[in-house]
């Protein structure tokens, strides 16, 4: 541990991971919980994978076509809104089969990035970051875009908390009231397709289910109000990011990975500790 | 005027026709309950009502408008209410969230909609449960809660589709009696196919099997219930004795 604090002292990429982690925790807390709470991490498994498909035709169009300033990112965000679109559009107008295009956005999204990858002259050793992340290869610019996504995130989803608490517990109820409730549903899954991104520079477009939802679930077992677990979820992301990034630094195992492990370690540990706590 | 006017009222799902010519008004203050057997189009009429549906023949009004124009002066409270008990939630944001309409703005709740949710739950007399989760609430502190939150925004009438369904009878006589407390400021009109809950409470009870028909709460016999249900039933009288005396006769 003495090394790797030493290290972040040396190093700018060490000082960046831990910054992208700090940021990508901040939304990953709040979204997060609302996705739990709405059960539909397996809505949010089909965005992130499908953004490979934006990632993989950015990456393309940068290298093949000379767009340079297409970062993959710009592709990842683009892709995740437009699958959280299709798959909201799906769900609220043909519920019967929502499970059957949220399997397809899944796979078609990571076919077209595959795809993609393949097409792009030279040997693209991007894939494997893609998929499970690399956190220390974080630049100063992808930190930038990151603040603003948050932003965006933080705010939409603080601002308008009684909004998606109420699509949140009864979507019926709440459009029956005269809210907006579809708008809202489909905002839901527009902020978690920008938290999917930010967490995906982080653990990678495969892990990403895992550290939106572990934290949250976490929190759920300790606390029984939404903004606790908001805060209790901010928090425990922000420590896994970290901590998983110290582990896997010394004997150079992939960070993403070592992250993900962490936060499955910390939910099953708090299944016990969540029961004592609640007997006690 | 009446409150709920309906005339001659059609409404079939897909060619199966479920209310045919159906007449009912409903006048300020009462305590109206649709009984019927399941499937007799009980719920499809309070969905009219609610303007959620749209009838295929003739005209449904309330307040002389229609429905959907006034649906915010409605309070509803749905069959299946989705009960998540893991939702982490208290009752009091429950109810809180009956306030909320199209212009709500931004942030988090404000203080006197606080004070109307709490109100809210006081005339359910569920006032010391506004704290507690919601999900570990039993199945008569919850409909409570429900009713609170179609209750907060201040309706002026009330639709309720089997409140008593999920509640024990010590639960359903007390939910009845708190009900009835509402008039005759609050128009109630109730769905239930549980007649034990309905007589002492009710104002006028309509009985409702593709067509309509009204009766004083006194007259619910054994003949009428089966020209209802369309088979010989056994009608077993509950004299809401609950302290162990009396009982259940055939």
């Amino acid at each position: 541990m003495t090394e790797f604090l030493s290290a972040v002292a040396g190093h700018a990429f060490l000082q960046q991971a831990l910054l992208a982690g700090a940021l990508a925790s901040l939304a990953c807390g709040v979204v997060g919980t609302y996705v739990v709470v709405k059960r539909i991490s397996y809505i949010a498994g089909a965005i992130a994978h499908s953004v490979l498909g934006g990632m993989g035709l950015a990456r393309y169009l940068a290298v093949a076509h000379g767009w340079g300033w297409l970062h993959p990112l710009y592709g990842a965000v683009a892709a995740a809104l437009v699958a959280a679109g299709i798959i909201g559009l799906v769900s609220l107008h043909a519920r019967q089969r929502e499970d059957t295009i949220i399997g397809a956005v899944w796979a078609v999204g990571m076919a077209t990035g595959v795809v993609f990858i393949a097409l792009t002259p030279g040997y693209d050793v991007q894939l494997m970051s893609y998929l499970f992340g690399n956190i220390l290869m974080v630049t100063p610019g992808n930190l930038w875009l990151m603040a603003g996504l948050d932003l965006v995130v933080l705010a939409a989803a603080l601002l308008l908390y009684r909004q998606l608490l109420a699509v949140c517990f009864d979507q019926e109820f709440a459009r029956l009231r005269g809210l907006p409730a579809d708008l809202y549903y489909l905002l839901l899954l527009g902020l978690t397709a920008l938290t999917v991104v930010l967490l995906s520079t982080v653990v990678g477009i495969i892990l990403v289910i895992a550290l939106l939802t572990l934290p949250a679930a976490t929190a759920a077992n300790f606390c029984r109000r939404l903004g606790p677990i908001m805060a209790l979820a901010t928090a425990l992301c922000l420590g896994i990011t970290w901590g998983g990034l110290a582990l896997s630094y010394g004997p150079d195992l992939p960070a993403g990975a070592v992250i993900v492990l962490l936060a499955g370690a910390v939910y099953l540990a708090s299944l016990g500790l969540g029961r004592l706590v609640r007997r006690g | 005027m009446s409150l709920i006017d309906i005339k001659g009222v059609d409404f079939a799902y897909n060619g199966r026709p479920v209310l045919a010519g159906v007449d009912l008004a409903v006048e300020q203050g009462e305590f109206l309950a649709l009984v019927g057997p399941n499937g007799g189009g009980k719920t499809t009429l309070l969905k009219l009502i609610l303007g959620l549906l749209a009838p295929q023949g003739g005209t449904v009004r309330v307040f002389g408008q229609p429905p959907a124009r006034v649906r915010r002066r409605m309070g509803y409270l749905p069959q299946h209410a989705p009960v998540d008990p893991g939702f982490p939630v208290s009752a009091l944001e429950v109810v809180l969230m009956g306030s909320l309409g199209s212009g709500s703005g931004l942030g988090l709740w404000r203080r006197g909609q606080r004070a109307a949710a709490q109100k809210a739950l006081e005339r359910m007399e569920a006032g010391d449960l506004a704290g507690r989760s919601f999900g570990l609430l039993s199945g008569g502190q919850r409909q409570r809660v429900l009713i609170a939150r179609a209750l907060v925004a201040g309706p002026e009438l009330l639709l309720l589709d089997e409140p008593t369904a999920a509640v024990d009878p010590r639960g359903g006589v007390d939910l009845m009696n708190i009900l009835a407390g509402l008039q005759p400021k609050v128009t109630v009109v109730l769905v239930t196919h549980d007649l034990g809950f309905v007589s002492p409470a009710v104002s006028r009870v309509a009985c409702i099997n593709q067509s309509l028909s009204i009766h004083p709460t006194q007259v619910i016999n054994g003949s009428l219930i089966s020209e209802l249900y369309g088979a010989p039933v056994r009608l077993v009288r509950h004299d809401h004795d609950l302290e162990g005396k009396g009982g259940c006769r055939d």
